[in-house]
């Protein structure tokens, strides 16, 4: 990923292939409205927020390598942004939900100067103890109506509409991360990953680094949390900064892939399906997930999407022959580590 | 007075919480993120046993503790320790998916509601210094400190502790002279899970559990740990002294309503200010 080599004058058909797969699923997605029901326009919305979350936390524990716990908090920080601003202000709905980015955002980058000393599980369960914190505060906080929550009046948003939204921000979640490692920024918070100290060593300022990927992480979070209130107009703490958020995020990057750009978006998927499927047994799905996850770690520690680059099962192989991409060289992905 | 002497007898059931994570971080420099839902797991299954056989919750970790010995063994041999060989965040993610996984269990089996143990001293109040406090609190306090004392003795004075130790400072020197690195590994999880199934069945006697709660123990237990020095016995007992100390002062100060919101304050100025705790030991 990191070192592709002197750019060539066409780019491999492999790229060409996946250009196309991606417009194609863009052009199906983008015309969605048109041919599916009510019912599955609603998913697709729903599917769609969960991939922001999940690229949201891709950026922090994946590209960054911070494996943080939490991103319901940002997710439920957004959303309370949202129904405050909206109930307070005659602030339009559509700068409301940027507005609530931009608090996750800031949010974020005040909880960073504590908790981005940290390293390693430090981090995590310091984050963890912040998401706990902020949810046992909204529990007693008068303004945001304590246990209760917030109710909103009818927003009268039509469910296209709330797709086209939410798909797009997914969309522009998913370009950024592209774009992220792509670029210098990328490739600092990636050496972050890899060996912290040995960044620090070549002159990347690790702080500074990590503080950017957790405040742009909070910003999409931020974002999906304001797109679940429009979707659904009552928050209260429990739901709102419901840790499962976070656990869908994460088990969807696991098990698609962390630090890909695609991993995510497979994942999402898989996670989102098998929820749906067990949506009336209880918490089968979670079981499941879980277990998946497991094995992807074991089996496949760079995700799905990794197996499937990588060449992974026989039938993928074969696949591999038929497009000749077989043989070609790839650039190895090994952290210094290793 | 009655601060003072609920902050220490809380601190003691802290210490026991706390016992098993800085046990594994010890020896195997992992930080299990499915503590919290051992402590809660053996709770819950304690909470079988005691209705269907009629034995006091304490007398039920005959049963429990050999089963859940058993689950951490084989978690640890099957899973975790070929992971360990992959760096630190393998293992750790893994543990966070078998949170997942026994969250999830717990929920199915016992729903989403509080649960608690019934046992004849859980509500029954005792006088110290002529100060009333539960007795439940004084058997928390009594058995963590019998634990860390425990712990603390068969880490440094029998040979199976010389092994842990020896696994500790260099598992590959270890190999070499003859210990099985991966049973020892293996056998930590088991003790570490048994210690918590104690911490579990005090937890669920004196308060209530409920899925969820196992990521509020995780996050008790990491600022324990934390404060006294991850890896060491005593430095959980002292570490669960403080939170105890500080929870309950500032309980009285702030209200109820606050306690955990201080815990989790506590723990975010312990891991930026005394990253080595407050004895500044790392090692066992």
């Amino acid at each position: 990923m990191i070192n592709r080599g002197p750019s060539k004058l066409f780019p491999k058909r492999s790229t060409i292939a996946g250009g196309a797969v991606a417009v194609i699923v863009l052009i199906v997605a983008f015309l969605g409205p048109g041919y599916l029901s009510q019912n599955l326009i609603n998913l697709g919305t729903t599917l769609f927020t969960l991939i922001v979350i999940s690229q949201s936390w891709n950026l922090i524990g994946g590209y960054a390598g911070q494996f943080s716990m939490g991103q319901s908090m940002l997710v439920g920080l957004g959303g309370y942004a949202t129904a405050l601003i909206l109930l307070n202000s005659a602030i339009p709905i559509e700068w409301a939900v940027v507005l609530s980015g931009l608090v996750a955002a800031v949010a974020a980058a005040i909880f960073a100067v504590p908790v981005l000393r940290l390293r390693g599980v430090s981090f995590s369960i310091g984050t963890l103890a912040l998401a706990l914190a902020v949810q046992a505060w909204m529990v007693v906080w008068k303004f945001g109506g304590r246990t209760i929550g917030l109710n909103l009046p009818e927003l009268n948003i039509r469910l296209a509409t709330q797709y086209y939204v939410s798909l797009t921000v997914a969309v522009v979640a998913t370009v950024v991360v592209a774009v992220v490692a792509k670029t210098t920024f990328g490739l600092r918070i990636m050496a972050v990953r890899d060996d912290e100290d040995a960044a620090k060593q070549v002159g990347v300022n690790t702080f500074v680094a990590k503080f950017w990927a957790f405040v742009l992480s909070a910003l999409f979070a931020g974002v999906a949390g304001a797109l679940i209130l429009i979707h659904n107009p009552h928050i209260e703490p429990r739901g709102a900064f419901d840790f499962n958020i976070a656990v869908t995020a994460i088990v969807a990057c696991v098990i698609g892939g962390l630090s890909t750009v695609v991993g995510p978006l497979i994942g999402t998927v898989i996670v989102f399906v098998i929820q749906q499927a067990f949506l009336s047994y209880g918490e089968y799905a979670k079981v499941i997930l879980g277990i998946v996850m497991l094995v992807v770690i074991l089996v496949a520690p760079e995700g799905l999407w990794g197996l499937l680059k990588r060449g992974g099962p026989p039938l993928m192989v074969s696949t591999r022959r038929i497009l000749h991409v077989r043989g070609r060289s790839r650039p190895k992905v090994t952290s210094p580590l290793d | 007075m009655n601060e003072l002497i609920n902050g220490i007898l809380l601190g003691g059931l802290y210490a026991a919480v706390s016992l098993g994570m800085t046990l594994v971080f010890g020896v195997m420099r992992l930080v299990n993120l499915a503590h919290g839902e051992w402590v809660i797991g053996a709770a819950y299954f304690s909470s079988v046993i005691t209705s269907r056989l009629g034995l006091d919750p304490l007398t039920s970790l005959v049963i429990t503790i050999p089963v859940v010995m058993v689950v951490g063994y084989v978690i640890q041999r099957s899973i975790l320790n070929q992971l360990l060989l992959r760096g630190s965040e393998p293992p750790l993610v893994a543990t966070f998916g078998i949170g997942i996984v026994a969250q999830a269990v717990f929920t199915l089996i016992f729903t989403g509601n509080v649960k608690s143990l019934d046992a004849g001293w859980a509500s029954t109040g005792v006088s110290i210094f002529g100060e009333t406090v539960r007795t439940a609190f004084v058997i928390c306090f009594g058995v963590g400190v019998f634990l860390v004392v425990l712990l603390q003795i068969g880490l440094t004075r029998t040979s199976f502790g010389a092994s842990l130790r020896a696994a500790s400072e260099d598992p590959e020197a270890a190999e070499s002279i003859g210990i099985n690195v991966r049973h020892v590994y293996a056998l930590t999880m088991a003790i570490a899970a048994a210690i918590s199934a104690v911490a579990g069945v005090l937890i669920g006697t004196t308060f209530s559990v409920t899925p969820l709660t196992g990521l509020n123990w995780l996050v008790v237990s990491f600022t324990v740990a934390v404060l006294g020095g991850l890896g060491s016995p005593i430095g959980a007992l002292v570490g669960g002294l403080v939170t105890g100390l500080v929870q309950t002062y500032t309980g009285a100060l702030l209200g109820a309503n606050y306690n955990n919101l201080v815990v989790y304050g506590l723990l975010v100025v312990a891991l930026v200010l005394l990253p080595r705790g407050i004895i500044g030991r790392k090692s066992m």
